[in-house]
């Protein structure tokens, strides 16, 4: 039997060649993230790595929480001098680490990509990992050494005269050096700027402070000795680790942030896998149905129910193991397209060479063949219920299976118990990791169970939609519906398979559109600025930029929003904002619920906080209760609740005052800067003296207009819509193979018809037109369930994420091209079938059996 | 006739052929069907075999001619070539006054449209169409809206009043060849080959058909070309053709079932 389908495969290799791509680049997908994040990580490993060659011990502040948006808080300098007299130390050095880049001739040159712009005081030979190319190290206050890819994108050479940005502000720097980091120009699209110690601790508000203690220990001495001695010899708030320990934390932390990454592509890689799978359960079903004739001849000789079934399967085994071991390989070039592409979109990541795990090889294959398998099971069963008989009939129908007359019950279940399952989703109050799993698995459902409906509406549908192509083919747009609606089932698999990508562009449609109103909505409603300033490159501004745009003439107020996350006693952590009380209220129109006023901004003092709705409730806090929170750092605090408001999207978490954010935290730097002009100041001319103002100082600081920060928000998001739509595009590349697959069994199927149209005076430009029309239909079809399921779900979503403000909002101009884009895929899926349906000479196909 | 006049008019202004059609010289103009020297060879050199080896023949109009002949005698290759959907190696055929035999595919598709109907062993009808679709599918094709008296007319002729609504799977063999035979007469073509018509009948339905056939002849003044292998259909022919090895062996006017049966004796 096994043989048998072998040769089944070969005699049909077009057909199976095109099936085999239906899951192939599924296979694809999922062999390509393994690839791409193992390169990724493996990059990452190598820098930290490297960084910490001669490192072997680092010390670090313990921070009391983990997170990605802050820096663990200085260490006193004086410990260098303890950790020095520790024996078997040979040598401990202090280094400072910060954020900055240069500024050539005017103009800011920080990391084109969304890395950061690293600077770091010079260490000492032994714990340097870089080697310089041309010129010196800093050695004197004002010197700067540059990562060569830098230099080579922007032209710099030694002793030019540059500007950095720094803490405090644009300093004058001379270009001594130009380095490599181990031998790569640059890493992962970060800048990196060396400078001497002194400058570091002034620049960076560093006095008699160091953010990390070097240590290289005397010959002899193990890493791990060393670390245990010094650790005796510190306070119990420094963490102590071995170089190599500490790269593998850190590398871990950037794994964490990859394995999002992971899931994310594979979120997409799944999806085409169902996608293909919808097109192997359809090509099956077409095969068998086609083959009924043969099938029931192997019945008469004896063959068994269960040898057909196996049959069948053994062809989908083999179609999805050797597309699945192609998938491999093509995933090779899927991780080069996903780095293009977020390349593109600004995410640029760093990656190293190729390399290829076990299970880089093995799992794909193994998805991909069981998922081929699984799809061919329904047909296969439906081949065992070909009676023997049927052999001998001309025209024969495939038996439905037993429970084939459930399933359309089943379809209507399936679909609301996924929609069920994404409500449930949203209300429980488990882990976000459950929420998205229960959310998931019920929006599967819903496309699975739509997808089993779609055959009861494809003849009310075809009818509707083949309606203008009847006005424009003519007969052939008639013959196209006619043949649309012939084979329900079928054409309902074909287009269900476009419905789900179609479905999942719209929905990612209109929640991002739901995203980016309620975003503006609250831009609109909450500020009350002319300007908002944030520095490029997601920094943090300078605490100087906030006198700097107020002294600019025409300006009336300033506040410098500072971000923080602190732990909350009550468990999790959260965000808080800082202001400055007596401007707030000119800048800051707060919601304010249960009767609070602006008055309260006044009564903030060093203890006291105004807290968004959500986190009142989620805390269990009223007005006038108190709450523990720590820093990073470990600082604790007992902070008062004098009011609530109501702000879901900009100010989250809750609110203090300066005094408070100044006594917590290191660092005062500014999040985003608002300012608002005094009346009479046209936009333009204001902006222009504010930026003036900062200009010098403060290069790094985008000046926007309000709606000019909206316009930037938008291209934010619509770059990282990009990505999902370029994503989501193999699933509808691998539906449109499943219409061209449909069409072509279809075309081989009704040889006989197409001979006879064309013996009583049919031009082979209207057969073209009648297979455009069938596939036109059926894609249009796939796309206006996919637009329903899709806006389905994005209600679905903004219901669930009302408390987080955001809106339900049909993007109307997506949907629309999105609809023509099904079409336009409709009509290139149907080139080759109808090309094939034309060269069909009219007495071949009449002979045709 | 009569009835020719009405059937001619129903198609109003007749279906256009592309000039350069016209402008073909006709030859044998009383014949609907001509052909000269026709050679069919398949393949090439020693292992070529030759289908047909030089078939001359005139078909008139308004007559029922049966080409018969043992299997493997080229009768087939004849009718397909004479048809339009083959091309011979050699020779020349014209229909209606048209030469067809170097016509490019467009003409030649709509040179059968207007001038060929075809009636199969299969029927070869579309099954997501009804009756009535069916039988309108060569008008439809062409763009022309069918003439309700004409299309009255026509199935009542072939006898299928109540059953117009249905689906080619909801009909029996009988009918759906009486469907196929309203669908090669909608047109009002100027001849209509027939395949086999009653190969794939009992012969009780096959006697109604070719009866149905005869009186299309008769009373609709059509010209009917058919290929057959059974005496009995063959001896409702006006015309007989025998064809043996690629030749036409016998011509013959009417002939009865046992007559046939004894030329074909003779020829195998």
């Amino acid at each position: 039997m096994f043989r048998f389908a072998l040769k089944a495969l070969r005699t049909r290799k077009l057909r199976s060649v095109l099936t085999g791509i239906a899951i192939l680049l599924g296979t694809a997908m999922i062999a390509g993230t393994f690839i791409l994040t193992d390169q990724v990580s493996g990059a990452f490993d190598d820098i930290f790595k490297k960084a910490n060659e001669g490192t072997d011990v680092i010390l670090t502040q313990k921070t009391a929480f983990d997170t990605q948006q802050q820096q663990p808080g200085p260490l006193p300098e004086s410990l260098v001098a303890r950790v020095q007299k520790v024996p078997g130390v040979a040598r401990a050095e202090g280094q400072i680490g910060g954020l900055g880049a240069l500024v050539v001739n005017g103009k800011y040159v920080g990391p084109t990509t969304g890395a950061p712009p690293l600077v770091f005081s010079t260490p000492s030979e032994r714990f340097n990992s870089n080697t310089i190319v041309s010129g010196t190290f800093p050695a004197k206050h004002g010197d700067v050494a540059i990562d060569k890819g830098l230099a080579d994108r922007e032209k710099i050479n030694v002793g030019q005269r540059v500007g950095l940005t720094t803490r405090v502000g644009q300093q004058p720097v001379t270009v001594s050096g130009i380095f490599k980091f181990g031998d790569a120009n640059s890493i992962g699209g970060a800048t990196l700027t060396a400078i001497t110690l002194q400058d570091a601790q002034d620049w960076y508000d560093r006095k008699g402070q160091v953010s990390t203690i070097l240590v290289a220990a005397d010959s002899g001495v193990t890493p791990t000795d060393l670390a245990s001695r010094v650790q005796a010899a510190v306070p119990a708030n420094v963490l102590v680790e071995t170089g190599t320990a500490n790269a593998t934390r850190q590398s871990g932390d950037i794994n964490d942030n990859l394995g999002f990454l992971k899931q994310f592509l594979f979120v997409f890689a799944l999806i085409a896998l169902l996608v293909g799978a919808f097109i192997i359960f359809n090509v099956f079903s077409i095969t068998v149905a086609q083959r009924i004739r043969e099938l029931a001849m192997l019945r008469t000789v004896g063959a068994s129910r269960w040898q057909l079934l196996r049959s069948v399967l053994a062809e989908a085994f083999v179609i999805g193991l050797i597309a699945s071991i192609v998938g491999v390989g093509v995933g090779v070039l899927f991780a080069k397209a996903i780095t293009l592409l977020f390349d593109a979109a600004g995410f640029g990541l760093p990656t190293t060479g190729l390399q290829i795990k076990p299970r880089t090889v093995i799992v794909p294959i193994l998805v991909g063949t069981i998922v081929t398998v699984l799809a061919a099971f329904i047909p296969g069963l439906r081949a065992t219920r070909i009676p023997p008989i049927a052999a001998l009939r001309e025209g024969s129908t495939l038996p439905r299976t037993r429970w084939s007359r459930f399933s359309p019950y089943v379809g209507v279940l399936i679909a609301f118990l996924g929609i069920g399952g994404i409500a449930a989703g949203f209300a429980s109050n488990g882990s976000v990791g459950q929420r998205t799993g229960l959310i998931a698995v019920g929006a599967l459902a819903v496309l699975i169970g739509v997808g089993m409906l779609i055959r009861f509406v494809i003849r009310p549908l075809a009818r509707v939609l083949g309606w203008p192509l009847q006005k424009l083919a003519g007969n052939s747009g008639r013959l196209g519906r006619e043949n649309a609606m012939r084979n329900t089932s079928r054409t309902a698999t074909t287009a269900a398979a476009l419905m789900i990508g179609v479905g999942l562009v719209v929905f990612i449609s209109v929640f991002v559109a739901g995203l980016k109103s309620s975003f503006i909505d609250a831009l609109d409603n909450t500020l009350s600025s002319d300007l908002i300033i944030i520095n490029e490159g997601f920094t943090p501004l300078p605490l100087g930029a906030v006198d700097a745009s107020r002294s600019a003439p025409g300006v009336a107020s300033v506040l410098g929003v500072g971000f923080g996350e602190v732990r909350l006693e009550t468990g999790g952590t959260e965000q808080l904002s800082a202001v400055d009380p007596s401007q707030a209220n000119a800048l800051v129109k707060f919601d304010w619920q249960n009767g609070g006023s602006d008055q309260l901004l006044g009564q903030l003092g060093a203890d006291g906080a105004i807290v968004e709705r959500d986190f009142a409730k989620t805390h269990d806090l009223t007005t006038g209760q108190g709450f523990g929170i720590t820093t990073l750092d470990g600082k604790t605090a007992r902070l008062r609740v004098l009011g609530e408001y109501r702000d879901p999207q900009l100010f989250t978490g809750f609110v203090v005052s300066n005094a408070a954010y100044d006594s917590l935290f290191v660092d005062r730097d500014v999040g985003v800067l608002l300012v608002k002009f005094a009346g009479g100041v046209s936009t333009a001319t204001g902006k222009a003296a504010v930026a003036t103002a900062l200009k010098e100082g403060y290069p790094a600081a985008k000046v926007r207009t309000n709606s000019e920060y909206k316009d930037f928000v938008g291209k934010q998001i619509n770059q990282i819509l990009t990505i999902f739509y370029a994503l989501l595009a193999f699933s509808i590349v691998i539906s449109l193979f499943g219409v061209l697959i449909t069409l072509l069994l279809a075309v081989y199927e009704r040889t006989r018809e197409i001979g006879m149209l064309r013996a009583i005076g049919t031009t082979r430009g209207q057969l073209r037109s009648m297979i455009f029309s069938e596939s036109v239909i059926t894609c249009a079809i796939g796309g206006l369930i996919g637009i329903a399921v899709g806006l389905l779900f994005g209600y679905l979503i903004a219901r669930g994420l009302e408390n987080e403000g955001i809106q339900f909002s049909v993007p109307v101009g997506t949907i629309v091209v999105v609809f023509i884009l099904a079409v336009v895929a409709g009509l290139i899926a149907a080139l080759a079938p109808a090309r094939r349906a034309a060269k069909l000479q009219p007495l071949e196909a009449l002979h045709y059996e | 006739m009569q009835l020719g006049r009405v059937a001619r008019s129903a198609i109003p202004g007749g279906i256009g052929l592309p000039e350069h059609i016209d402008t073909v010289t006709a030859v044998a103009s009383a014949a609907v069907v001509s052909a000269r020297g026709l050679v069919r060879r398949y393949g090439e050199g020693d292992t070529a075999v030759e289908a047909l080896r030089g078939v001359d023949l005139d078909l008139e109009h308004g007559k029922f001619v049966a080409i018969m002949g043992p299997s493997g005698s080229g009768k087939s290759t004849l009718m397909h070539i004479l048809a339009g959907l083959d091309r011979p190696t050699e020779g020349e055929v014209w229909i209606d006054g048209t030469q067809i035999t170097h016509l490019k595919d467009k003409a030649l598709t709509l040179l059968r449209r207007e001038k060929i109907g075809f009636v199969f062993q299969f029927f070869n009808l579309l099954p997501m169409l009804t009756a009535k679709e069916n039988i309108e599918m060569p008008l439809s094709i062409a763009g022309i809206r069918p003439d309700p008296a004409w299309m009255e007319r026509l199935v009542g002729e072939v006898g299928l009043g109540d059953r117009l609504r249905h689906r080619p799977a909801e009909l029996s063999g009988g009918q759906q060849q009486r469907v196929a035979i309203a669908r090669a007469l909608v047109s009002k073509p100027a001849v209509i080959f027939a395949d086999e018509p009653t190969g794939n009948l009992d012969s009780k339905t096959g006697g109604e058909i070719l009866e149905l056939l005869h009186r299309s002849v008769k009373e609709l003044n059509q010209t009917i070309v058919m290929v057959t292998h059974d005496p009995r259909a063959a001896a409702i022919a006006d015309e007989l053709l025998f064809l043996e090895d690629g030749r036409i062996v016998r011509r013959s006017p009417h002939m009865t079932a046992e007559e046939i049966l004894d030329v074909m004796k003779s020829l195998e």
